[in-house]
This record gives C-alpha cells, structure tokens and sequence, in this order.
C-alpha cells in the first residue's frame, strides 16, 4: 500500500512537476531555486521511507509530508508561471500605452483582450482563495488561470506585427502634428512681423 | 491517486514554450531538458534565487541569502 503511495508521488513529480519546471525555465531562463529546495524536501521524506528502522506508521507519515510537498510545489509552479505571464501583459501595456489598440484587428482584438484579461486575473484571486479550503480545486482554478494567461499571451502575439505598425503610425503622426504647429508658430511670427511693418 | 493532472492546453503550452512535446519531456531526464533549453536560448540557466514579489518558503538559506555557488565552493577549497 505505503509502495503503490510512492509510486504516485513519483508519477506526480514526472508527469507534472518535471514539464511545469521545465517551461518556467524556459520563460524566466533561471533555474528556479526557491522550487529546488522544496524538491529536496519532498525527496528527503521519500528517502525516510527507506530507513532501516523505520516503522510502517512512521512511513505513513513521511509519506503525508511528502504529498503535501508535492502539493505545494505544483502550487508554487503555478504561481510562478502565472506571475511570468502577468509580468509579459504588463509590458505589452506599457509598451503600446500611446497606441490606438481599439484599431487592430477592425476593432476585435481590446474587447477581448479587455475580457480575458479579467477572466484571467478573476481566475488567480478564485484559485487563491480556494488554496486554504481545498487545495485539489486550487491546483485545477490555478491550471485554468495559467490557461487564459497563456491564451492572452497567444492573442498579443497575433496582432504583434499591427501593434509594430500601429506604433510606427502613431509616432509618424505625432511627429507630423510637433512639424506643423512648429510651422503654424513661424509663420504666425513672419505674419506679425510683417503686418508690424507695415503698420509703421 | 494522484494530485493533479495536466490537461490538454498545459501540454499544448508546454510543447510551445519549451519545443519538447509532452510525451519527450516524461521520458528525458531534468539535465537533458535543461540542456536542450539551453542551447535553445543560447545562454546557460543561472540560479534564481528571488523574484520579485514573490515571498520565497521556508528557507533559512535562502532568506539570509546564504546559499552558495558550488563555483564559490570551489573557489574557497583550492585556497585551503
């Protein structure tokens, strides 16, 4: 029985935790160490198990540990995850703060942006809540966050090439606006200069 | 039974961002994942230790900030 509970924690470490690892290196490029310290954890209340004086309850216990350090890494990953993807948001918006997105896509792409932005941060504040009344629930809301996050991400990176030129535009008109009222300055100077002289 | 499962849009995700499918990540081992991660970015994978905004857990080590690179280690040996 205590050999088949194991055999899970082992299963949960390479079929979840492992891949979810694996894409957070791949999006901040670190290892993450703060994770790594709980793996150890969990790793060592398996090691225990192995003991040789070790009694069958005190297996089972180690065993609990481990399930709850299983639990709280799969949560960290997550949070990790999704912090990332919120950060990438947060830089989308400050990099097209003076750009018209309400124009790409003939006005599809900010409703739902605006949309599943919210969903995506409703999403978190439910899994949060959820982390102390039921932890299982909490992993699934926070799984279905990471998915909106991740869906958000695909749709900026769709409408990457209209927001380059959305941007290019905004600039060339900005720019344009700054060369005229500087013409409308010097000729408003030459008129009254010239309009001066011919006064006197 | 186990905790948690990944569905189908993780993996997708994962097959995405990493370059590896689902199925090559359960089989390759964590360094042959950080190796191929790292010849994909170009660059090695450094240690990150905090995040902002992100309280770190339970490490004595990590919160007096007195984890050791195994290079510094290394380094502090050779002058012994």
């Amino acid at each position: 029985m205590n050999e088949e509970k194991i055999r899970v924690l082992y299963s949960d470490y390479n079929t979840v935790i492992k891949p979810l690892i694996a894409e957070i290196e791949a999006r901040i490029e670190q290892f993450p160490l703060p994770l790594f310290n709980e793996i150890r954890a969990l790793h060592d209340h398996i090691a225990r198990c192995y003991l040789d004086e070790i009694k069958e309850e005190q297996i089972t216990q180690e065993i609990i540990k481990a399930e709850r350090h299983i639990v709280r890494i799969i949560l960290d990953c997550y949070k990790y995850l999704n912090l990332s993807l919120h950060e990438s948001l947060l830089l989308f918006e400050r990099q097209t703060k003076n750009v018209d997105l309400t124009v790409l896509k003939n006005g599809m792409f900010y409703p739902y942006y605006k949309s599943l932005r919210m969903e995506a941060v409703d999403a978190v504040r439910k899994a949060k809540l959820l982390e102390s009344s039921n932890t299982k629930l909490a992993l699934d809301a926070y799984q279905d966050s990471y998915n909106i996050y991740v869906e958000l991400e695909e749709l900026i990176e769709e409408v990457g090439t209209d927001v380059h030129w959305a941007r290019i535009h905004f600039t060339v008109h900005k720019s344009v606006n700054v060369f005229l009222w500087f013409l409308s300055a010097v000729a408003s100077g030459v008129i009254s200069v010239f309009l001066a002289n011919i006064v006197s | 039974m186990s905790v948690h499962e990944l569905n189908i849009k993780t993996r997708k995700s994962l097959h995405r961002k990493i370059g590896l499918t689902y199925e090559q990540l359960l089989r390759m081992s964590a360094e042959e994942i950080d190796a191929f991660i790292e010849e994909r970015i170009e660059k090695k994978l450094t240690p990150s230790i905090f995040r902002k905004h992100f309280v770190n857990r339970g490490s004595v080590y990590l919160f007096f900030k007195k984890l050791m690179p195994i290079s510094d280690v290394d380094k502090r040996l050779s002058k012994i």
